[in-house]
């Protein structure tokens, strides 16, 4: 049974990306079929952490919004580019970083009900187990229509007023859209605070459960997004963290 | 279901323009929204699915159907005698930027 994954933060900078490519290389270390959809199309960056640049892209989400080409052909395979053999299958489906495009997106709109059309055909073309959805932060309709039809959802937040008020906004409404299995990660807390306390605080205050509480990592800021942090460095304890969200997105 | 529901055409989506908003389908009432919902995951669905899945009879759940229906939030099609249904979503809007923000950036 496949299952469809989002991962979503009320704001940017969060760590979203980051933390869909370190999931989505974890799962498919396990030798799952693992696809991952940049819906950030006013913003994309995901395949930055695939190694992708704009030559490399073929098709994007872009083109198969405004039917030029099947969904499937936006799809590449980059398996091989990760760093360290990968039992499974990873296919990054990547919105465009051409300016004039993102330009055109937001200009004429697009018909969201493709976006939904186009998650089931990748899961049934592709014959994915996981299809992992990176989202545009904030709400909006496509980010609305990526929670609506997702099996489960990890919310990210920083342990930042800002984002503990917008988060509980984004909490209410996954549950109105009855996602079957939702999720917080603490992402980003400062060394000062302690974890098991942050757990506990934000776990009372949602009423959910909370992944993982994810220290601020000068090694991953040092990374700079140049990789998947848990490929690189699979023992830190970041990795063991990300591992944790993978096994209870799965769950 | 109840009667309110099977009744169609209430003004606020009865526009030309048929499919559902992801805020029409936050403000439907609880159990049309579930039913919704569960619509969307799963694409596309059987009378018999959805029976299943709202543990409800046919005569319960034909008018929430119909009501998806006639507001164009979902289609219907027969395949092999059978009815199908499927959630349609609205066209997304344009978003309102000056002319001239647009032709500098596809420059």
């Amino acid at each position: 049974m496949s299952k469809i994954i989002s991962i979503h933060s009320v704001r940017g900078g969060t760590g979203k990306s980051n933390t869909t490519a370190n999931v989505t290389a974890l799962l498919a270390m396990q030798g799952l079929r693992v696809g991952v959809v940049d819906t950030d199309i006013q913003s994309p960056g995901i395949h930055v952490l695939f190694g992708l640049q704009e030559e490399d892209m073929v098709h994007s989400l872009n083109d198969y919004l405004w039917g030029k080409c099947d969904i499937k052909q936006t799809a590449m395979d980059v398996t091989k580019r990760l760093v360290v053999p990968i039992k499974g299958q990873v296919y990054l489906i990547p919105s465009s970083i051409k300016a004039g495009e993102i330009a055109r997106v937001l200009r004429e709109g697009y018909d969201v009900g493709l976006l939904n059309d186009g998650f089931h055909r990748l899961v049934e073309e592709l014959n994915l187990d996981v299809l992992m959805i990176d989202t545009h932060p904030g709400l909006n309709e496509e980010t609305l229509l990526s929670i609506a039809i997702s099996d489960a959802l990890a919310i990210l937040m920083r342990p930042d007023q800002q984002d503990y008020q917008g988060t509980g906004v984004t909490v209410e409404v996954a549950r109105k859209l009855e996602v079957p299995r939702m999720l917080l990660v603490v992402n980003k807390t400062p060394a000062a605070f302690d974890p098991n306390e942050v757990r506990a605080r934000v776990e009372k205050t949602y009423n959910c459960e909370v992944a993982a509480v994810m220290p601020h990592s000068d090694e991953v800021m040092t990374l700079a997004s140049a990789g998947i942090f848990s490929l690189r460095f699979p023992d830190h304890a970041v990795s063991k963290l990300y591992r944790q969200v993978a096994d209870r997105l799965m769950a | 279901m109840s009667d309110e529901l099977a009744r169609p055409g209430s003004p606020s989506n009865s526009s030309a323009i048929a499919g559902i908003t992801m805020a029409d389908v936050l403000e439907l009432p609880q159990e049309m929204r579930h039913l919704t919902t569960w619509m969307m995951r799963q694409r596309e669905v059987t009378l018999a699915e959805a029976m299943r899945y709202m543990g409800q009879s046919e005569t319960e759940l034909r008018p929430a159907l119909r009501f998806l229906v006639d507001k164009g939030f979902a289609t219907e099609v027969e395949v092999d005698g059978q009815a199908h249904y499927r959630i349609r979503m609205l066209l997304k809007q344009n978003r309102q930027v000056s002319i001239d923000l647009w032709a500098t950036l596809q420059k």
